[in-house]
């Protein structure tokens, strides 16, 4: 069975069909489940309850969570499903950014486009980020931000720019 | 019986349209900015957003017409329109055959940027909307209900 590893896919190359669908939370890397208490502590994002909590800072099962939720999304709905193609250029490029700056991580909230790409979607005052993988290879990733009335937007965004967007994020 | 020409009028401003939302666009009652964005296939955009009319439908019908979803936004018009964006609302009655109309609240929200040539206008005009949705609750959606088509 395929497993993902900090270590391996540090650099940021991206490797297709690297996280498998039938990925259960026990096949998860040691070195992300080492920093996991428990499995019921992984549903936060679930509905009822909070999709994001800035207040305080995001324990390291967090990022496990998030993973394991990708990983199970397409279970949920068959009529809303992610591509293997964006689900795992966003586990990639996420993964990537968890390894730079783990204390910084916080899971988003986690969406399709309607068409096979995954939406994740950050949110803290009147600040929000939105890292999109298109099912698409043809069409770019991007990482949209807006703060009121001002927007930007980063095609082709690095792990190295959603830290640094995590950092803006979490600023005051 | 619905009358043939029911919904092919046009929306007014006083309307009030139904956004149906999927499981992950409506957690926690927040409406996600994915419910006002064109679906994309491929490297093309649908056209426009599918809503429906509250003249004609409950929020219940309407998120449960499109195969059950779990929740539903509802926006007035004239606050679409009054968005510096050129967003608008057009009728979109669904014809049966005999080319009968049978499904007279269906609308559309048009004009919205295209996600694949423009995504940043795309998401900023999905977060303007997101401002001015509200997520139907519950309750107000089983009180609508039951005003309009009585306890059963």
């Amino acid at each position: 069975m395929s497993t993902i590893s900090v270590a391996a896919h540090a650099a940021g190359t991206y490797q297709p069909s690297l996280y498998a669908s039938t990925m259960e939370v026990g096949s998860l890397p040691v070195d992300l489940s080492r920093r996991t208490s428990r499995l019921d502590s992984d549903k936060s994002t679930e509905a009822g309850q909070a999709w994001t909590s800035w207040d305080s800072p995001s324990p390291p099962e967090s990022f496990h969570a998030f993973c394991t939720e990708v990983l199970q999304y397409n279970k949920e709905d068959e009529d809303d499903q992610i591509a293997q193609n964006a689900r795992d250029a966003a586990l990639t490029l996420t993964l990537n950014t968890y390894a730079s700056v783990p204390n910084k991580w916080r899971s988003p909230r986690i969406a399709t486009d309607g068409g096979g790409g995954v939406r994740l979607t950050w949110k803290s005052g009147d600040k929000e980020m939105r890292a999109v993988f298109p099912a698409s290879s043809r069409r770019a990733h991007y990482l949209y931000s807006e703060q009121g009335e001002g927007h930007s937007m980063i095609p082709n965004f690095t792990a190295a720019t959603l830290s640094q967007k995590l950092d803006w994020l979490l600023s005051k | 019986m619905i009358e043939p020409d029911h919904g092919i009028e046009a929306v007014e401003c006083a309307e009030v349209i139904y956004r149906a939302l999927k499981k992950a666009w409506s957690r926690d009652e927040q409406i996600a900015p994915e419910a006002f964005i064109r679906r994309v296939h491929e490297m093309e955009a649908e056209e426009a957003v599918s809503c429906f009319r509250r003249k004609f439908v409950t929020a219940r019908e309407c998120r449960l017409k499109l195969r059950g979803m779990p929740a539903a936004a509802s926006l007035h018009v004239g606050r679409i329109r009054d968005l510096p964006l050129g967003i608008d609302v057009k009728p979109d009655p669904v014809a049966g055959e005999n080319s009968v109309i049978v499904e007279p609240g269906h609308c559309l929200l048009i004009n919205l940027p295209d996600p694949v040539g423009d995504s940043e206008a795309a998401e900023f005009a999905a977060s303007q909307l997101v401002k001015i949705a509200r997520s139907v609750s519950q309750a107000q959606e089983e009180l609508e209900h039951m005003e309009r088509r009585g306890a059963n």
